[in-house]
């Protein structure tokens, strides 16, 4: 049965059309969030902790406890059972079902049903890949290192002898910023496009991608290239220096988690650049979804200098939305960023000298990371969990062509999977000890940075204030109720 | 036989909307200006002279809910007077009026489990959608309609008007018991 479909009169469609000409957008690419705001009960508890735990710590390192826990390694190769998931046919059939749904997804992409949700790929991409394995590296390990099929493809193909000139070092000059602006150009992409929902764009974008890092591996080497320049493995890689488990000399070891996180050598300026950017973003999808937002908009909307501007953007069929979120998108990291900076100045100042402050700014820049990812754990678990479901019809009609392979293909989300309360507490559970973890890391390296112990420990009051700012931010967000 | 007519792309939007996988935005995020030459953009429900089922249908329904109301009513009373047989039954009123919820009701607030229904009343023709749970139900100027459903899912679900503007109508907030 057919449903009757509203229209709109004609003689206002043109105008109309050209404000709706792009398509209806919303945060994180796919899919809505149905999460409710945190409780003011738990609101408080949570910044209560977060402050309370934050002196705790301050205190425990006056006595001068907890020292060298980062060469405490569990080895888990001599475990039987994981040292049989880490054979060499094991990893290698892993390998090759890696690059089996590269493959799938892309033919997806340009093969199967034009729309986003009858498409194995957007799903796969938007929810179970980039948001999944954001989760699995933060809290197992780096699995992508294992499984990039960019990078397995490339291994393969460099076997036989292509021909080409040996890869020329790497320019240290450069640093991350590849990195980086490929960085800034998926998160507009995720959080501010629509277009990277429908299959045929996303092939492209894929296809384009796999061009980039390819042409990257040839020209400087595949090793260096995955450091540097192939975003995912940046990103990914800086999130698994969290996880409990890592590859430490071709080692799998069990660790405390977020000691990876503590550095002998600063980390170079383009590399806090891109953590920063990192941290933003996270937090900036939050930001998107709070009355704030709707507020700045409805204040936009009305701003009578703004206006003639707007309207002309409008009436030449920009979509103000877009203008607007990606003016933010940039503006953003600037702000974190100069307020990390200004940190790192007081820390420089407050750790009595010695040290530069671009070296400062390099030493702490990955402590602030356990935050964004127990906020990031804290803000897309429900999403992961729900519209996740999606996977499941969908591998069963992968292309969206009627097929029912594994009989799932009528699965409908089941809303319930999830409950708030559990959601609630898991979220504060995760910023209380993101931030523990946090404070921790940075009380160690500050011990390691300043000559003496006095200085170090009063070194880090600026950086716990800008901690318990940046937990607070996140508890904040989680307390909003997310207007769409 | 609509295909041909569709000078918003609403047909691919609903189309994303509304199939097997629910879970989808409607068109509640986009962000325009209103200059003051502009006038207000007022549907018009086309089915009625093309299919005069679906008009049948929703005064069919209406009567159902109405009906559905009084028993409601009576399900309150008693409710009352024997201590909670079922789930408890919330309803609500909501007037929308020039697409904008008459009164400030943002957002409507339920317990898990309880029995919610929502009486709707428009002064144009629009589909609701409430998302997540999603309920769609037909609405004609000056014929009252209602949602009713148990509120099995906690969370925080928009309630849109289809094609209105930017923002939901109204939240159903689901809290956990």
């Amino acid at each position: 049965m057919r449903k009757p479909v509203f229209c709109r009169a004609p003689a206002v469609g043109t105008l109309v059309v050209l404000s709706l000409a792009a398509f209806p957008a919303w945060a994180h690419a796919f899919g809505v969030r149905y999460d409710l705001p945190l409780p003011l009960g738990l609101y408080l508890l949570g910044a209560g902790a977060t402050v309370a735990l934050s002196f705790l710590i301050m205190a425990l390192f006056l006595r001068r406890l907890g020292r060298d826990q980062e060469t405490t390694r569990l080895d888990l190769t001599a475990i039987p059972a994981c040292s049989w998931l880490a054979s060499g046919p094991l990893l290698n059939l892993f390998r090759g079902c890696s690059v089996m749904v590269f493959g799938l997804i892309l033919a997806a992409c340009f093969a199967g049903n034009p729309q986003p949700f009858h498409n194995i790929a957007p799903t796969f991409v938007w929810v179970i890949w980039w948001v999944g394995m954001a989760f699995v590296s933060a809290l197992a390990g780096d699995l992508w290192a294992l499984l990039n099929p960019w990078a397995i493809l490339f291994g393969w193909a460099r076997r036989r002898p292509l021909g080409a000139s040996p890869p020329r070092p790497y320019p240290q000059r450069l640093g991350h910023w590849p990195a980086l602006v490929l960085f800034l150009v998926f998160a507009w992409l995720e959080l501010i496009s629509e277009t990277g929902e429908k299959p045929r764009i996303l092939g492209v974008l894929i296809l384009i991608y796999s061009g980039i890092t390819w042409t990257g591996m040839v020209r400087y080497g595949r090793d260096a290239w995955l450091r540097y320049g192939e975003v995912f493995s940046v990103v990914f890689g800086l999130l698994a220096r969290f996880a409990p488990s890592a590859v430490v000399d071709g080692r799998w070891v069990l660790r405390f988690p977020a000691v990876g996180l503590l550095s002998r050598r600063p980390v170079p300026f383009s590399t806090v650049c891109l953590v920063l950017l990192l941290l933003t973003t996270v937090t900036f999808d939050g930001i998107l979804e709070t009355p704030l937002w709707a507020n700045i908009l409805d204040w936009i909307a009305e701003n009578q200098a703004l206006r003639p501007a707007l309207i002309a953007l409008q009436n030449n069929g920009v979509n103000l939305i877009i203008v607007i979120k990606s003016v933010a998108l940039l503006a953003l990291p600037c702000v974190f960023a100069a307020v990390y900076l200004f940190t790192a100045v007081l820390i420089a100042r407050c750790g009595g000298g010695g040290v530069s402050r671009a070296d400062i700014a390099g030493y702490f820049v990955l402590t602030l990371v356990p935050i964004a990812i127990a906020y990031h754990l804290s803000h897309y678990l429900s999403y992961l969990l729900i519209a996740g479901q999606n996977i499941i019809a969908l591998v069963s009609d992968p292309f969206g062509a009627g097929w029912d392979l594994f009989g799932t293909a009528n699965h409908a989300i089941d809303l319930g999977i999830v409950n708030a309360k559990m959601v609630w507490y898991v979220a504060v559970s995760a910023i209380v000890i993101g931030h523990v973890a946090a404070v921790y890391i940075a009380h160690v390296m500050a011990l390691r940075v300043f000559a003496q112990p006095a200085r170090a420990l009063w070194s880090q009051a600026p950086m716990l204030v800008l901690m318990v700012g940046y937990t607070m931010i996140s508890l904040w967000i989680l307390s909003q109720p997310v207007v769409s | 036989m609509y295909e041909d007519y569709d000078p918003c792309g609403l047909i691919a939007h609903r189309g994303r909307c509304c199939t097997r996988h629910s879970l989808l935005p409607c068109s509640c995020r986009e962000f325009r200006l209103w200059t003051p030459a502009q006038p207000v953009v007022h549907m018009q429900y086309r089915a009625l002279e093309e299919s005069p089922g679906a008009a049948r249908l929703s005064r069919r329904e209406g009567l159902r809910l109405l009906a559905g109301a009084a028993v409601i009513l009576a399900q309150q009373v008693s409710s009352r007077a024997v201590a909670a047989q079922g789930p408890v039954v919330r309803s609500f009123n909501v007037d929308i009026v020039q697409r904008r919820v008459a009164r400030p009701v943002r957002t409507l607030r339920v317990i898990e489990g309880e029995r919610v229904v929502i009486h709707w009343t428009c002064d144009e023709a629009v589909e609701m959608h409430l998302h997540g749970y999603d309920i769609e139900l037909q609405l004609l100027p000056g014929t009252p309609g209602s949602m009713d459903f148990v509120a099995t899912a906690t969370g925080r679900f928009p309630i849109n008007g289809h094609g209105f503007e930017h923002r939901a109508l109204v939240y159903l907030e689901v809290l956990p018991r």
